[in-house]
């Protein structure tokens, strides 16, 4: 057998065509565009997850921050003593404990009567 | 063959399977001497089309070009393990003349070739490519063309000298 009986053989013959469904197969996935949504839903469960820990975590430290936020000025003035000093340093306290509450919401007043009165002194 | 204005990335890749998935196809057998490895070829090539938004200057040349490397890919990854064989990779041009055993004997020959010898065969006979054409996709000389097309004819010749 020589090159041309080989090339004429070559030329009667071609690789086999694609099967009917191939075409089906191949571009299924345009029947079935890519799915986002489940992202954007698992995106917002996530966030939403993440604002209830969050509103949890605030409301927790709140009630643990609970005494602290809710001395009174004669508390703290019989504690220091009872004289008109004590009475100005405490209500100084309340406004102070007051303000930072409102400043930076209820995480804040995490500390304790003991540590202002260790602050004071 | 272009982008046509306002088709989407589905209708893209349905009108160039229409236009050139036969021809790819083809192409892909003779590349991995398997008919159902080059059907995972074309599923890959036109998954990836579908998921490409972009505008695409020359299609025809950017799906021969991604046929291509997902053939060798393939070809890298399954090493030297043989070719499926359960179903036929060649078929007659012309219906009706069918000689099966020539068939097989032909098709075994081819087997036997390595890709890059396989792939300048079927793009100079089958598809009347010139070497030139055929060194443009493939990134090589022409000189290297010639000489696996010189070198297929060959191995060709001498598998299926009669004995």
């Amino acid at each position: 057998m020589d090159d041309d009986k080989v090339r004429e053989l070559l030329g009667q013959y071609q690789p086999v065509g694609p099967s009917s469904d191939l075409r089906e197969r191949a571009l299924g996935a345009s029947a079935h565009p890519p799915l986002t949504w489940p992202w954007a839903a698992a995106a917002a469960a996530l966030l939403m997850a993440t604002m209830g820990l969050h509103a949890a975590a605030n409301r927790a430290i709140a009630t643990v921050a609970q005494p602290a936020a809710l001395l009174s000025v004669d508390a703290l003035t019989a504690a220091m003593g009872g004289t008109e000093e004590a009475r100005r340093v405490a209500e100084s306290i309340v406004e102070e404990q007051k303000f930072r509450g409102w400043l930076a919401g209820p995480e804040v007043i995490t500390w304790t009567i003991e540590d202002e009165l260790n602050r004071v002194n | 063959m272009a982008d046509r204005p306002g088709e989407t990335a589905g209708a893209r890749a349905g009108r160039l399977y229409d236009e050139l998935g036969a021809g790819l196809y083809r192409y892909a057998v003779m590349l991995l001497a398997d008919a159902a490895a080059a059907e995972d070829a074309i599923q890959q090539v036109f998954a990836a089309l579908l998921r490409n938004t972009g505008g695409i200057e020359n299609e025809a040349r950017y799906l021969r070009r991604a046929v291509r490397n997902e053939c060798y890919s393939m070809l890298r990854g399954r090493g030297r393990r043989s070719e499926e064989r359960a179903r036929p990779m060649l078929e007659a041009v012309a219906p009706g003349i069918v000689d099966h055993a020539e068939r097989l004997a032909l098709e075994g020959a081819i087997r036997q070739l390595p890709p890059e010898q396989r792939e300048v065969v079927h793009l100079h006979v089958v598809e009347g490519w010139t070497f030139q054409e055929v060194a443009d996709t493939s990134g090589e000389s022409i000189n290297t063309i010639a000489s696996r097309y010189r070198y297929a004819l060959a191995r060709l010749r001498e598998t299926l000298a009669p004995r």
